[in-house]
């Protein structure tokens, strides 16, 4: 429900006060996204690393409207957890785990300025789980329903290319926590119509 | 642009709202007067039990209260709300101090109660041992949320419970250990903990679920997955049985704080440490069956070894549960009771029958599974017109329920 919420709020930022663009060319293009992502959480370790790695791949559809619909994916580090000698009821031992997530998300961008755009996805984060804990090996996955929302700036190189960074803002269901990244951006027009 | 980011600074607040229920259950005689009281002697505790007229405080408890002894707690129950108090208690020269809490199971009020018994009220009687007291009269107060107990509150002795109640064997079952997560008790479901405190709720028996780990060892959980409304947050999510027990019992805190408890802790908790007489073992993976087939089958013994009144059922709810149980060796001598048909109940030599509650009453199939032997517990019944009706017009053995309270309540007061 908060995901529809943020998602219904977002849309509606992005259409205030624009107006329709007058170009009538129909184009395809692929965004390609790489940067870092800090995870926030309310988890209690001392040691978890909350700092990582965020890239993202979109396909977007951009018709003649100031609203582009698209899918995307992508990799995005969530945590980690490396701690040795951990004192257990069971005797002490090292500690591992990590997660990771892959979005499978529709995306909606709208650009609100000539090189600036609103964006708002949502979808499933696929979540890896995996570690190790007294020799065992921790590996398990699942699926969280999740949305997210970001700006970015892009500046055109040519035609039909351009590069820029993005910020982007996470929400988990599942684990109830949130990531933000930012990130550079490629984009490329690979079919106009 | 400056609509935008009013608009989003907006939405970044509305996002953050958070709308988790606290209930916090106020402190228990925070003067600490019980302190200097005497504990009341365990044999003149089921003197004061009965159905009592509420004589001043009708609007927290309606008309009558039913006052019953659970343990180490006297705990009433009310009609209203499924409304409870809890109370610990001791005595000072022929006065009877009694300290404790309310709460509405059906919602998320409570506050804090306090009651003591004159000794002209019916204490010096109590104390004495004396059965044929003129009267008993709780006089007390009663605080909202963090108010201190200053509304009136008193209850009149009225009667003692029927001879059908006092002689029957009637189980009032209670969910997950004794109550949900959703409800708001303080503690987690399937705990150690809420199996602790499940006798204040008048339960005289709990369901707990059953699941392996993934190096064999049976645990109390319920859902298939680790998730946050039964745990807190951790570093290990999905599949709990994909986990070992040492993982799962390092790295896995339930939600109020507490580790997930073995089977055998659980059982064996129960067995020692509180006077519940029935356990419905639910399995949740067929794979835990013959684990817990080992589990309760020695833990019966040790109870019938220490004259102990309790047993352990497995639960059976599902056809797959029911075909392993039936590879099972020597299944017919194992104490089980099945939710299926009452065919099933009798190829498996099942001790219970359980229909959901939804089938009715059903009085007449009921009668055939009693005449077979058979106890019969209807599930999950939470409705308070449903429960008074089943209690009423139904021939159960027993009501598996989350609001034990509201089922003590009807199944006291009944005549």
């Amino acid at each position: 429900m908060q995901i529809l919420k943020i998602i219904i709020a977002t849309v509606a930022i992005s259409s205030i006060g624009i107006s329709q663009i007058d170009d009538k060319t129909y184009s395809l293009s692929t965004e390609l996204g790489v940067g870092y992502s800090r995870y926030f959480t309310t988890m209690d370790y001392d040691d978890l690393n909350q700092n990582g790695f965020s890239g993202t791949v979109k396909v977007m559809w951009n018709p003649e409207h100031l609203l582009s619909i698209g899918l995307e994916t992508g990799y995005q580090y969530l945590y980690s957890l490396d701690v040795s000698d951990y004192s257990t009821e069971f005797g002490n031992t090292n500690v591992k785990a990590s997660m990771y997530t892959v979005p499978v998300f529709i995306v909606f961008s709208m650009k609100v300025l000539p090189n600036i755009k609103l964006s708002a996805g949502s979808g499933v984060y696929l979540l890896f789980n995996s570690g190790e804990l007294f020799g065992d090996e921790l590996s398990s996955n699942q699926i969280s329903i999740g949305a997210h929302m970001g700006i970015s700036y892009t500046y055109p190189i040519n035609n039909s290319m351009a590069i820029g960074g993005e910020l982007l803002y996470s929400y988990f269901s599942k684990l109830q926590d949130q990531t933000v990244a930012i990130q550079f951006l490629f984009v490329y027009d690979f079919f106009r119509y | 642009m400056k609509k935008i980011l009013i608009l989003l600074v907006s939405l970044l607040l509305f996002y953050s709202c958070n709308n988790e229920v606290d209930v916090v259950t106020p402190v228990v005689d925070p003067s600490g007067f019980l302190d200097q009281t005497y504990p009341l002697p365990d044999n003149v505790k089921p003197i004061m039990e009965g159905v009592y007229e509420v004589t001043i405080g009708n609007d927290l408890l309606g008309d009558q209260v039913v006052v019953k002894w659970n343990r180490d707690r006297l705990s009433i129950f009310s009609g209203k709300n499924g409304g409870y108090i809890v109370l610990n208690s001791g005595y000072l020269d022929s006065v009877l101090f009694f300290f404790g809490y309310w709460r509405y199971s059906t919602n998320t009020e409570t506050g804090a109660a306090t009651f003591y018994i004159p000794a002209n009220e019916g204490g010096s009687e109590i104390l004495s041992g004396d059965t044929t007291f003129n009267t008993i009269k709780f006089i007390g107060n009663y605080g909202v949320g963090n108010e201190l107990a200053a509304n009136p509150l008193t209850l009149q002795y009225k009667r003692p419970f029927s001879q059908s109640v006092k002689q029957g064997n009637f189980d009032i079952l209670a969910h997950r250990g004794g109550g949900r997560n959703s409800d708001y008790l303080g503690v987690s479901e399937n705990s150690i903990e809420m199996i602790n405190i499940a006798e204040r709720f008048g339960t005289t028996g709990i369901e707990i679920d059953a699941r392996l780990s993934k190096d064999g060892v049976p645990f109390i959980y319920h859902d298939g997955d680790i998730n946050l409304r039964l745990t807190q947050k951790s570093i290990i999510w999905g599949d709990i049985e994909s986990f070992t027990w040492a993982q799962l019992r390092t790295l896995v805190t339930l939600r109020n704080g507490e580790k997930i408890p073995s089977l055998r802790e659980a059982l064996e908790f129960t067995l020692e440490e509180t006077n519940i007489k029935t356990v419905w073992l639910d399995t949740k993976d067929v794979d835990v069956v013959p684990a817990s087939i080992e589990l309760l089958t020695e833990i019966n013994e040790r109870a019938v070894n220490m004259g102990r009144n309790l047993k352990i059922y497995l639960g059976i709810p599902a056809e797959d549960v029911y075909d392993k149980f039936l590879e099972q060796p020597n299944y017919q001598d194992v104490p089980s009771l099945v939710e299926l048909s009452i065919d099933q109940v009798r190829e498996a030599n099942a001790l219970i029958w359980a229909p959901r509650w939804t089938q009715g009453t059903q009085s007449s199939t009921v009668q055939q599974m009693q005449a077979d032997g058979r106890k019969v517990f209807t599930w999950t019944l939470d409705d308070e017109n449903y429960i008074e009706q089943f209690i009423n017009e139904g021939q159960f053995d027993g009501i598996l329920t989350n609001y034990p309270t509201i089922v003590s309540y009807y199944h006291y007061i009944k005549q």
